[in-house]
């Protein structure tokens, strides 16, 4: 009886008629805010050149410049609106270099750049689907077309077209695929590839098969995994760790050997549900035998909690933390670097942590960004390990470099 | 889903209600859910869905209006209580009992009563273990059966 009372009087709160009317004018005046002062920089500029213009008494100049002016400012929204997500699209890093896409609805355009330690040069790929970052340079997909990029010349050469190689599975029904890449060395460059393309929020849809491309790019191998045509599962991390593919989702943990055979099941107690454009790299060696991996919360968002850790063979699974709040971790040095969101901020600080595998303590690294925000989705998102750091790449888009040997922390990309 | 009238007019009163349980009082209600929606529509977060939208948006409400009531200005003011008399005596009486009891416990009481999520729901949107949020649950319960004749029937 109360119940019902209660939902009552709840559904008579008094709520003003305009409020969403109001809400969305201030979302207005905040995106003109947000548009930015070179926004009116320009705008300003322009109706400078139109006063100066029109003072000169050339009235044919004045028509053209006015169309300009008309143009309001449009920051988040205009083609690509919907390509638009936390961090960067894709990213990989090997030793000192980064590669990364931004999302072309926040930095209006589809390039990957390169940030080698020194300098941030545009490449020539753009609008990929899989990346993979090498010592010399990187490999990338676009629409199922496998290229090789070398820093030396900032050229990309095509390795292969892998638009056919769908029937080498048994998914051939399925007339779309998409390619991720997961590692590469002397005997090939490995792709995940889901069977019916990549889906409006980024997860791959089921079947999935995995291939070997020849570094010639002539001979295309099927990983036989589950490929063969596991269904009612998404691939959700794959990664190379000593000779051995690890790669889950959530239906459990597996590990394949890097010429396919038998996939070995690990554990099921964890399903692991991430997702994402990048497949973030989750798994990591933990020292001889064992591997580790953050395990997702129940609400299958983004943020990870708990490290696991258990033995190639499947056996002696155990958690190594039950810190809250992780984000993409990464490792450097023996230490699992992750970011505790805003959002979290009740349960420990916001800001980059580091977790030391060898002593098994927290350590405090470094303020997240805006953490006095209680939960706006402003602080770091993605990591990958460098050599003498991490790079960090900000919910907004912005690409950081922090040195853990010079505690500096440098911003590579404004984002 | 994009589209942003869409979004206030789905989302706007489950919101301002979920405020309204904390900050107890409706101006302050809709203006912690403003800011709510300033952050959702202005920095467009990543969903992979729209439960994870929903889940966003009670989230973040919570957050702030947790912020707003641990902030010096709510704690060296007082709030103008809202007058029910627009609602039937016995509505009155139900809401202010479950008003009057600690922040914790008036959000489980909505979120299960109202919004109709399960313990482990709620446990999940607000990255709490399941058996503190049964607690809590519990604890609103037999506070409300103190002061509400009958409580909150249940199960």
């Amino acid at each position: 009886m109360n119940k019902e009372l209660y939902t009552a009087a709840m559904d008579d709160l008094p709520i003003s008629a305009d409020f969403s009317e109001r809400v969305i004018n201030n979302v207005k005046v905040s995106r003109f805010k947000k548009g930015s002062i070179s926004h009116a920089f320009v705008v300003a500029v322009i109706l400078f050149a139109v006063i100066a213009v029109s003072l000169c008494f050339v009235p044919k100049i004045i028509s053209s410049k006015s169309g300009a002016l008309s143009s309001g400012p449009n920051f988040f929204s205009g083609s690509g609106g919907n390509d638009f997500g936390p961090g960067v699209k894709y990213l990989s890093s090997c030793e000192e270099a980064l590669y990364f896409q931004p999302y072309f609805g926040r930095a209006k355009t589809s390039s990957v750049f390169c940030w080698d330690s020194k300098t941030l040069t545009e490449t020539p790929a753009k609008n990929i689907d899989g990346l993979f970052a090498y010592s010399q340079g990187c490999y990338y997909s676009t629409n199922n077309v496998l290229y090789r990029y070398e820093k030396s010349t900032n050229q990309a050469a095509k390795i292969r077209d892998l638009n056919n190689d769908r029937r080498l599975g048994d998914v051939s029904t399925r007339k779309d695929f998409t390619v991720r890449l997961f590692y590469a060395d002397q005997s090939g460059i490995y792709a995940a590839c889901y069977g019916s393309g990549n889906n409006a929020n980024g997860r791959g849809e089921s079947p999935f098969f995995l291939l070997r491309i020849s570094p010639d790019g002539v001979k295309a191998f099927m990983i036989y995994a589950d490929g063969k045509g596991e269904t009612g599962t998404y691939l959700s991390s794959i990664q190379v760790l000593d000779n051995r593919i690890y790669y889950s989702h959530s239906g459990g943990i597996y590990s394949l050997d890097m010429n396919g055979g038998d996939k070995r099941l690990l554990t099921t107690s964890r399903p692991h549900v991430l997702y994402g454009y990048c497949i973030p790299p989750t798994f990591y060696k933990y020292s001889s035998g064992f591997v580790f991996w953050g395990q997702p919360q129940s609400d299958k968002d983004n943020p990870m909690e708990n490290l696991f850790t258990i033995k190639q063979d499947g056996t002696e699974e155990k958690r190594i933390t039950s810190v809250k709040g992780f984000q993409y971790l990464t490792v450097q040095n023996n230490k699992v670097y992750y970011a505790v969101d805003p959002a979290d901020h009740s349960i420990m600080y916001s800001g980059i942590h580091a977790y030391n595998l060898t002593t098994g303590k927290d350590e405090y690294v470094m303020d997240n960004k805006q953490q006095n925000e209680s939960y706006t989705g402003d602080y770091f998102y993605q990591a990958l390990p460098a050599n003498h750091g991490i790079f960090m790449v900000h919910m907004g888009g912005e690409v950081c470099y922090y040195n853990t040997e010079t505690k500096k922390l440098i911003t590579i990309y404004g984002g | 889903m994009t589209n942003e009238k869409e979004i206030l007019e789905k989302y706007g009163k489950m919101v301002i209600r979920i405020a309204f349980t904390n900050v107890r009082n409706i101006s302050d209600a809709e203006d912690t859910a403003q800011d709510v929606f300033l952050s959702l529509l202005v920095k467009r977060p990543y969903f992979e869905s729209e439960a994870h939208q929903k889940a966003w948006l009670i989230r973040a409400t919570i957050n702030r209006c947790k912020n707003y009531t641990k902030s010096k200005w709510f704690s060296r003011t007082e709030p103008l209580s809202d007058t029910l008399n627009y609602l039937l005596p016995e509505e009155s009486e139900v809401l202010a009992a479950v008003l009057a009891l600690p922040q914790n416990y008036r959000n489980m009481i909505h979120l299960y009563y109202y919004e109709g999520y399960s313990i482990n729901d709620i446990s999940g949107l607000l990255r709490k273990n399941p058996a503190t949020i049964g607690t809590w649950l519990s604890r609103g319960r037999q506070a409300l059966k103190i002061t509400l004749k009958g409580g909150f029937d249940n199960e």
